[in-house]
């Protein structure tokens, strides 16, 4: 298992580089001075002499390669360059962000798993009930919604209308818990309730496939209280296909905040990628996009460990 | 399940059988329904596309100052005005061309692209297989709209960078599935007694191999639709899409979003337009995999996602 953790991070490496390679030169594949690229409006009313400056100041007067290797080396330990608008170190300001949309992934995450596993085992021990199929109809429809216009559909009713909650912006968790979670509700669900709908079908199937076989018929045979059968015995397993799409789906809302915090005005590591690529802020933009693809690689990762735990007859080698 | 019941109360049972039966047949029956609904919505919206100019009551980008954010049924405004005094369902009608234009060059590119990478992969397996799909998988483990708005931003904004970013990112689907159908059809009696009998590669990947990959390309490519038609409304939303004034879906929510207290029409029409559209290449996807796979004829509610969307 550790072999094949160590293996696995090994793997990550080139993964990561040539993702970085890929970004960092696409600045440069662009047509014209790339200096004049990177500068944006500025270029338009800067004199000669102010674009040498920012060419000698953020290192462009050198050849790629060595501009590349240089912001490598830095970024491996830990110095992300400084944006090409407000000269701030990009690493500082992911660090600032990289809180706001950690706490955003895992409130989705956990109203996902809250809503998604019970609609799904309801679903599956009352089979072709009235409530079977309305899970199945919902969860059929809602893979189709797409995540920015139910952002909007829930500020227009709970923001909007009812006036139970803000309509966008976010309260930091020290300064106030209360509005914390408030600032934070819709903007999880949003992200979230696609898994949500995921997950009620995944584990409905799971749990169809789990609750005909021999050791549940043992179980209940012995006189197992039914919600015990269903809990222990069958949800243990019905649970393996779940912890899969955890990875896919952390990757998934990693890639979804740069939408949602976008409608919500949530200042976490998606609006700073929106921000930079609007403000052509290479520098910041790449910085944020390698942390958050990091992110998920990890998360891809985590869920293939979990799977071990879950399920110890699966072996990696 | 229903079996464990019967033993432990027949009488109770015996009552609710025929129902449990029926619905179960309306389920199966239902994907199929289903398929005929998303079939029906997508050739309406390509319609209404295809003839836009006669559809559609006004131009797209004519400005009317004097009837600004007309609520829905004003003077001929089915769907009311946007601030600029536009017509709401104009937009929509010319909206969908791009949709569904992107829909279609995305999913052709990332088909040509796809297909012969996995096959390739598939039939050669060693090195070539190994190298060809973890680059497949790099590129799978990037979120597909991150990925595309990498491509859309260094590219500038414009469809047809969103049908390449977004074709681009659909590749490894294909190539994915291509090169799983095609290793398991690789190792079959009949493409070993074709090489017994001397054929080359190409007539064995064409004469044999293809035909028994192709079928699960068509499933893919009508869930692939579903995904581009919601990837491009995405990319427009967020202001990297297909710039103004070109009327997009994505597009039309996000000038809507400023006036989300006073104008809902705006919020609420182009968001059903997208929706329906993606459900309708869902259920057609769904369908046409039952079709094609009688095995999985239960599928509807199975928990199957519609591929990395």
């Amino acid at each position: 298992m550790k072999a094949y953790m160590a293996r696995r991070i090994v793997q990550m490496a080139p993964a990561l580089l040539l993702a970085t390679l890929v970004m960092f030169s696409m600045v440069f594949l662009l047509p014209g001075d790339p200096t004049v690229n990177l500068m944006g409006e500025e270029a338009a009313t800067a004199t000669p002499e102010q674009i040498e400056a920012f060419r000698q100041r953020y290192g462009l007067d050198q050849p790629f390669f060595i501009q590349y290797t240089t912001w490598l080396k830095n970024a491996l330990q830990g110095d992300l360059g400084r944006s090409f608008r407000n000269r701030e170190p990009v690493t500082e300001s992911i660090a600032t962000r990289l809180p706001v949309t950690l706490e955003l992934a895992l409130l989705s995450t956990v109203m996902a798993i809250v809503i998604g596993v019970p609609a799904g085992i309801v679903s599956a021990i009352k089979r072709n009930s009235i409530m079977d199929m309305f899970v199945t109809a919902f969860s059929v429809m809602w893979v189709a919604l797409p995540n920015f216009w139910l952002a909007i559909l829930l500020i227009m009713v709970f923001a909007v209308m009812l006036e139970w909650l803000p309509v966008a912006g976010y309260v930091p968790l020290a300064l106030d818990p209360v509005g914390n979670l408030k600032s934070l509700l819709l903007p999880a669900f949003a992200l979230g309730s696609h898994y949500a709908a995921v997950l009620a079908r995944q584990t409905r199937s799971g749990m169809l496939e789990v609750l005909h076989q021999d050791y549940i018929r043992t179980a209940r045979a012995k006189g197992l209280h039914e919600r015990r059968v269903v809990l222990l015995h069958a949800l243990k397993n019905a649970l393996i296909p779940i912890v899969t799409l955890l990875g896919l789906h952390l990757g998934r809302v990693l890639g979804g905040t740069v939408i949602i915090e976008t409608v919500f005005a949530i200042p976490g590591m998606g609006l700073l990628v929106i921000a930079s690529i609007h403000g052509r802020d290479y520098m910041a933009a790449q910085g944020a996009i390698l942390v958050l693809v990091l992110g998920i690689m990890i998360s891809n990762l985590l869920a293939d460990v979990t799977y071990v735990y879950v399920d110890p007859r699966i072996k990696y080698s | 399940m229903a079996t464990d019941r019967a033993v432990a109360a027949p009488a109770a049972l015996a009552g609710r059988r025929p129902r449990a039966g029926f619905r179960r047949m309306l389920r199966v029956g239902l994907g199929l329904r289903l398929g005929v609904f998303g079939l029906v919505v997508i050739v309406v919206v390509s319609l209404l596309a295809l003839f836009a100019p006669w559809v559609a009551p006004f131009a797209p980008e004519k400005t009317d100052f004097s009837l600004m954010t007309a609520p829905p049924g004003s003077l001929g405004h089915l769907m009311g005005t946007d601030i600029q005094g536009r017509d709401v369902f104009s937009r929509l009608v010319y909206g969908s061309r791009v949709s569904l234009l992107v829909g279609v060059i995305a999913v052709g590119i990332a088909i040509l692209a796809g297909v012969p990478i996995g096959l390739f992969a598939g039939f050669m397996g060693g090195f070539v297989d190994d190298l060809l799909m973890r680059v497949m998988d790099t590129l799978y483990s990037f979120p597909t709209i991150l990925l595309a708005l990498v491509i859309v931003a260094v590219l500038q904004p414009g469809l047809v960078n969103v049908m390449v970013a977004v074709g681009i990112t659909s590749i490894p689907l294909y190539a994915r599935l291509v090169r799983g159908s095609t290793l398991s059809v690789r190792e079959t009696d009949y493409v070993t007694a074709a090489k017994a009998i001397g054929a080359r590669s190409p007539r064995i990947l064409a004469l044999h191999i293809w035909p028994n990959v192709s079928a699960p390309i068509l499933v893919q490519g009508s869930l692939g639709m579903a995904f581009a038609v919601l990837a491009e409304a995405s990319l427009s939303f967020l202001g990297l899409g297909v710039p103004p004034p070109t009327p997009t879906w994505g597009g039309m929510l996000r000038d809507g979003f400023s006036f989300i207290d006073t104008a809902w029409w705006l919020s609420v029409f182009p968001g059903l337009a997208i929706f329906f559209l993606v459900l309708a290449f869902n259920f057609v996807g769904d369908a046409l995999r039952d079709a094609l796979d009688p095995r999985l004829a239960h599928s509807l509610g199975s928990g199957r996602g519609p591929g990395k969307e």
